[in-house]
């Protein structure tokens, strides 16, 4: 449900959703990330963890990159 | 602006600001587009090898569980879904359970619902937590989100936040015999057991509300928003994270039972 005044034209999502790729899980320090592989490269965009601290640390920020 | 010249600034903004670099200007020939964002992933010191992470110092002696999206039960739903998948839940759980220095967990809910075994099992895993569990609900706390909500021992409703109770629906291949009815029936009763069990809420007045016709299009349930989650004693009170975490608080030190 939208309440925008954004032209729905420039709305992500209204037609079908565009196929993502199936994200992979990863544990880090004892903190689970959800995030896209690319090759070497580890894209976040999750981080699935039930301690407050580990969202406010910035190096498995969502957006960051991880390489192997 | 035509949307796909919107969507490569978009990007390009975005993989700047993720990689921490300036914003080019439209004319710059070194603006990052398609091509070359791969090229331009940050240098070797922004990029973590892993298992080179340093652990953070401060730590909170509340963890907090996220339940958003829609909850994933044993298929798993397609990529484009915001899901909350249950195998990553419980040891969480059980590991605050466990926990020496963890002493409560807040619950913080915004789901559309999902599948009801997998909410069910998470419901039925926090209510019989031994350390307090405050719940949360933002946005949305809709179908299986309504037990999840209960199942903590105090639970807290935003304003504006939205509550859906409505039978449970299945699909699949349908046998038309009474049995299929009498099943439905038992499978319904799991939740509304749960859900009289652990609310203030009468049997008859859930099985009202979610037996209530023109209220929600195209199907019958109700919509309970913000207080009236309250007033037919689904919720505890209205209110918003100060009141959720306080809440928290009087039950880790004892205060209230």
């Amino acid at each position: 449900m939208l309440h925008t005044i954004v032209p729905l034209e420039l709305i992500q999502g209204l037609k079908l959703p565009k196929k993502r790729k199936p994200t992979e899980f990863m544990t880090i320090n004892g903190v689970l990330l959800e995030g896209e592989r690319n090759g070497d490269y580890f894209k976040i965009t999750r981080v699935i963890s039930s301690d407050p601290s580990s969202y406010m640390n910035k190096n498995i920020s969502p957006g960051n990159v991880l390489k192997r | 602006m035509d949307t796909q010249k919107y969507t490569k600034y978009r990007d390009a903004f975005i993989s700047c600001m993720a990689n921490d670099m300036e914003y080019y200007s439209e004319d710059d020939e070194n603006c990052p587009n398609e091509e070359n964002v791969e090229q331009s992933i940050p240098q070797e010191s922004s990029v973590m090898q892993y298992g080179m992470m340093p652990i953070p110092k401060e730590t909170s002696d509340i963890h907090v569980i996220t339940v958003i999206g829609q909850i994933e039960g044993h298929m798993v739903l397609p990529p484009q879904n915001k899901t909350t998948k249950y195998e990553h839940i419980i040891p969480q759980l059980i590991a605050i359970e466990e926990s020496k220095t963890i002493k409560g967990v807040i619950l913080i809910l915004n789901t559309v619902g999902g599948d009801v075994e997998a909410g069910l099992a998470l419901a039925e895993l926090i209510s019989t937590m031994s350390k307090p569990v405050v719940s949360l609900v933002l946005g949305g706390g809709h179908s299986i989100g309504v037990p999840l909500a209960l199942s903590a021992k105090r639970s807290v409703i935003a304003s504006t936040a939205a509550m859906t109770v409505h039978p449970i629906r299945m699909n699949g291949l349908f046998i038309g015999s009474p049995q299929t009815y009498d099943y439905m029936n038992k499978m319904q009763e799991r939740i509304i057991g749960f859900v009289t069990d652990h609310s203030n809420i009468s049997r008859e007045k859930f099985t009202q509300l979610m037996l209530n016709t023109g209220d929600v299009a195209n199907e019958i349930g109700t919509v309970l928003v913000g207080d009236e989650a309250v007033k037919c004693g689904l919720i505890h009170e209205v209110g918003g994270i100060d009141t959720a975490m306080r809440r928290l608080r009087e039950l880790i030190n004892g205060e209230v039972k």
